[in-house]
């Protein structure tokens, strides 16, 4: 089991404004409830819809965003493997998204100060989960299922019941952010 | 034909390459697991030593419950030393693209592979082409298979630096350094550096992507080479980057340069950052 994590915290979700305020860049938390996944070519489409003014495919006000593609769901399995990707690679998409109301993104690396900035500025948070514990990940998922853009596969965008999710504080509201020590 | 010369099989080159990819995907060597526990040893740093306990501790549910060790189940590589005796059949890509669109079902692996890398569709759902590459070695009538599986994300930190000749090893040392600065956290360390210099642009690429092959904490063989490793890892922990960039005493595993014959205008130098998932498995065939 994974043991030694300071300030652990167990949080239910959604994860509401106030809960948000609270948290602090570092904190390690234990997150139940839903998540939805969208990576590269999945933010592309949200921004794109957005431009157009289309209506999203799934409401994204107090909802977490986690960068990742999973693996196919073994036969008997709840979930194959699934972790996250490097955040950076959204970076030209988190400000547009944060404007609709996310609660935070979950995802792996630093970003840069400009969109750690924008994040706070709209209350989200930037949460980091560990690259390559994929398996372990995956093993705190209780059920996966495709609610939008199911042409791209592993990009799809995947609603995910999780419970005992551990990620870290990397971004929070108040501007910490722990990839950069001088903030 | 020459008398005595062993053709392989299609078929066995096939399951050869499925049982290798699930090995690679599933079930961390132990050279690297080692690396990975001796780096939660020597970590001070609560954060780091937080994600280095969660990456053990991932390898060990990946075996138990047979999951790819992370979603990203890479990029496939097939490294064949074929040894004296022993020849390859005409079809040899085909079936090594079988065994790979088998092991992609077999073992649940997500298929990360797209044809057409400017446009925008849905995967192709079956990891291939593999990437072959081809030498010799000093077996007799068998050949080694070594499959590896490389993440995109840390694919996408390597570098390729066409130093001056005159840079010498202080050049090479102030390349992978910047590339470890500049990109080391979004490669997920701890970090596997792999660096090849000399032959050219794509040679010393190549060479790297062999380096990852050597197990850890093996040092080069020639004592220049192995020194300069160990200058480079220490410096290259005295980053603090640390395990998932999250700050710490351990950002790299270890370091291995290959070198090879280059020419007197260059000094071709490629830098992989191999994540801490190092998925490799080889077989004597």
């Amino acid at each position: 089991m994974v043991s030694a994590a300071p300030n652990m915290k167990k949080i239910k979700l959604p994860l509401d404004r106030k809960t948000r305020e609270k948290l602090r860049a570092g904190d390690v938390v234990l997150l139940e409830g839903r998540l939805f996944t969208a990576r590269d070519q999945a933010h592309r489409r949200l921004v794109e819809a957005l431009s157009r003014g289309d209506v999203l495919p799934l409401e994204l006000r107090d909802e977490i965003i986690f960068y990742a593609g999973p693996t196919p769901v073994p036969e008997g399995k709840k979930s194959g493997s699934i972790g996250p990707t490097t955040s950076a690679r959204m970076d030209p998409f988190a400000a547009r998204l944060a404007e609709q109301g996310v609660a935070a993104f979950i995802g792996k690396g630093p970003r840069s100060q400009e969109v750690c900035r924008a994040l706070a500025e709209n209350g989200t948070l930037y949460l980091v989960a560990v690259g390559g514990a994929g398996a372990l990940l995956g093993s705190r998922v209780k059920t996966i299922r495709t609610v939008a853009y199911e042409d791209l596969g592993p990009e799809a965008i995947y609603e995910l019941e999780v419970e005992d999710f551990p990620v870290i504080v990397a971004c929070d509201l108040q501007g910490a952010d722990i990839h950069n020590s001088n903030s | 034909m020459m008398s005595g010369l062993r053709v392989l099989a299609e078929e066995e080159i096939s399951s050869t390459v499925t049982q290798l990819a699930g090995r690679a995907s599933l079930d961390l060597p132990a050279d690297v697991e080692d690396g990975l526990r001796s780096a939660l040893e020597a970590e001070s740093q609560p954060r780091a030593r937080f994600a280095l306990e969660m990456i053990i501790e991932n390898a060990r549910i990946a075996r138990e419950k047979n999951l790819p060790l992370c979603q990203d189940t890479g990029f496939f590589h097939l490294f064949v030393s074929l040894g004296n005796a022993t020849a390859l059949p005409a079809r040899f890509q085909a079936a090594a693209d079988t065994g790979i669109k088998v092991a992609t079902e077999k073992y649940y692996l997500r298929s990360s592979i797209i044809s057409d890398p400017l446009s925008v569709r849905p995967d192709r759902g079956d990891n291939s082409p593999l990437l072959v590459h081809i030498d010799q070695c000093d077996l007799d009538s068998a050949a080694r298979f070594t499959v590896l599986a490389k993440g995109g994300g840390s694919e996408n930190t390597t570098g390729l630096h066409m130093l001056l000749p005159g840079e010498g090893s202080a050049g090479l040392k102030k390349a992978v350094l910047e590339t470890v600065l500049a990109k080391g956290a979004w490669a997920c360390p701890p970090l596997v550096v792999s660096i090849g210099v000399g032959a050219d642009a794509a040679g010393c690429l190549e060479l790297a992507l062999k380096g990852l092959l050597r197990p850890l904490g093996e040092r080069s063989e020639r004592n220049h080479l192995a020194d300069l490793e160990e200058d480079l890892l220490s410096q290259i922990n005295a980053t603090g980057i640390g395990a998932s960039g999250l700050g710490g005493d351990i950002t790299a595993l270890d370091v291995h340069i290959e070198e090879a014959p280059t020419h007197i205008a260059c000094l071709p130098v490629g830098i992989i950052l191999c994540c801490h998932a190092l998925r490799r498995a080889s077989l004597e065939v």
